[in-house]
């Protein structure tokens, strides 16, 4: 009797088992659900409306410093700034790039570039020096806004291909913040000639099989 | 019979109870093996990062002496060390998460400084090209951590690591390419030069650029 109860139970334990998988088979092929995209999409486009707002102000930027306006007292700086914004605005073109395949890849789409406006903030009045505080505080806001991204977003990809575009806006960030500070100052001697030393990178790793990450700087070597 | 037949509906009523127990506590039981494996890669991965920062540290304290001595060179030596408090305010708070991922940090005592580059000979110049090569060989290897690292706290503070190294490393970068050199207020202010330890914690805005005010345009 209790090895039959036993037995009885065992048998029960087991067909319900095999019955709950049945079920469960079940529900997968008959009751499909809707698709849940991919919850990194909406951070992702976040940034990436964030990289053609970045666009959008080194556009509005750039013809200030390229030709200041007349008695600008930083005016003989503007053309070697002007090269430099240029290249930035190259590289958060890249990050746009990095950033709009990602989204395609998990199932969404890309933010349209059209659809972001840049509108000059509160004070701004066109000078060389203010061109780099918009771009000192929209480059340091980027920086933040990924870091930001890294903690909501789910896949580890997701937040490897944020954090490499990060180090780079902390880049951009860095120089203008030391220039604007006075704590750093530019060389007049060897600017102009290794202009594009100056955050040489789009991102801290190589992307793919383009070198444009920290990892394809060579190290310095040494002097005797 | 008819007792029989609530016999058995008591039975498989019972039975399907202690399955769903069952079940869910199999279900627990591999979502609580599955996040301690998870913790313990996290950790490991954040003693890697946290390794890195005492080494760095180390080597700081191996050029910094030489640097202050001089006083051609006392102002690297003061970049240095405000860098050198950075990097181990960075190896704290990694050793505050892993001990929050139930890891054990790696201690201070443990890291030794990496030998000397080949070449390296202690003056001015080679020491800030090799706290550069340091910077950014942190900066790329800590941003390949972030593809297995699974707690995103862990990779919150991943990343705003490496956005320091990758500020760090362009300061050092520029100065040792002579594209640019101190400035009128460097020496006044020499913690303004990479303000922050970190870019974005959350939970500690005040040691990161969330801290930091935006700068006022002028008329």
């Amino acid at each position: 009797m209790t090895t039959n109860k036993f037995l009885s139970r065992r048998a029960l334990l087991g067909g319900a088992a095999v019955t709950g998988s049945a079920l469960a088979l079940q529900a997968c092929g008959d009751d499909v659900g809707p698709v849940v995209p991919n919850p990194d999409i909406p951070p992702l486009n976040g940034l990436l409306a964030a990289e053609y707002g970045a666009i959008a102000a080194y556009t509005a930027g750039i013809p200030i410093l390229e030709m200041p306006p007349t008695g600008d007292p930083l005016a003989a700086n503007g053309p070697a700034l002007g090269v430099i914004a240029r290249a930035w605005q190259a590289q958060h073109r890249e990050h746009a790039a990095q950033l709009a395949a990602t989204v395609t890849a998990i199932g969404g789409t890309p933010v349209a570039e059209s659809s972001i406006t840049f509108t000059a903030p509160t004070g701004f009045t066109p000078n060389v020096r203010n061109v780099m505080v918009l771009a000192c505080n929209a480059e340091k806001a980027a920086a933040i806004a990924y870091n930001q991204a890294v903690k909501t977003m789910s896949a580890a990809s997701s937040r490897y291909i944020a954090a490499n575009i990060e180090g780079a806006e902390t880049q951009h960030f860095v120089i203008l913040y030391t220039l604007l500070k006075q704590v750093v100052a530019p060389n007049p001697a060897s600017l102009i000639s290794m202009i594009n030393e100056i955050a040489p990178k789009a991102f801290v790793v190589n992307v793919g099989t383009a070198t444009n990450g920290l990892s394809s700087i060579a190290d310095f070597t040494y002097t005797a | 019979m008819s007792d029989e037949h609530v016999s058995r509906r008591k039975a498989l009523t019972g039975g399907a109870a202690a399955l769903a127990g069952v079940t869910a506590a199999l279900a627990v039981s591999a979502v609580t093996r599955n996040a301690h494996a998870d913790n313990a890669s996290d950790a490991t991965a954040l003693n890697a990062v946290r390794t890195k920062a005492f080494e760095i540290i180390a080597v700081y304290d191996t050029l910094i002496g030489p640097l202050n001595r001089e006083p051609m060179t006392a102002a690297s030596g003061a970049l240095l060390t405000h860098f050198q408090v950075q990097h181990r305010a960075a190896a704290e708070r990694l050793g505050t998460q892993i001990t929050a991922l139930g890891g054990t940090p790696i201690a201070e005592s443990a890291v030794n400084a990496p030998t000397a580059p080949t070449g390296f000979t202690r003056t001015g110049p080679n020491s800030i090209k090799y706290a550069a090569n340091l910077e950014r060989q942190a900066s790329v290897a800590n941003v390949a951590r972030l593809n297995a690292i699974g707690s995103k706290d862990a990779a919150e503070l991943v990343a705003a690591i490496v956005g320091t190294q990758t500020q760090h490393f362009t300061v050092l970068y520029l100065l040792a390419r002579g594209i640019a050199g101190p400035g009128a207020m460097a020496a006044s202010m020499l913690n303004e030069i990479v303000p922050r330890s970190f870019v974005s914690i959350e939970a500690a805005p005040a040691v990161s650029l969330t801290s930091v005010a935006d700068l006022t345009f002028t008329a």
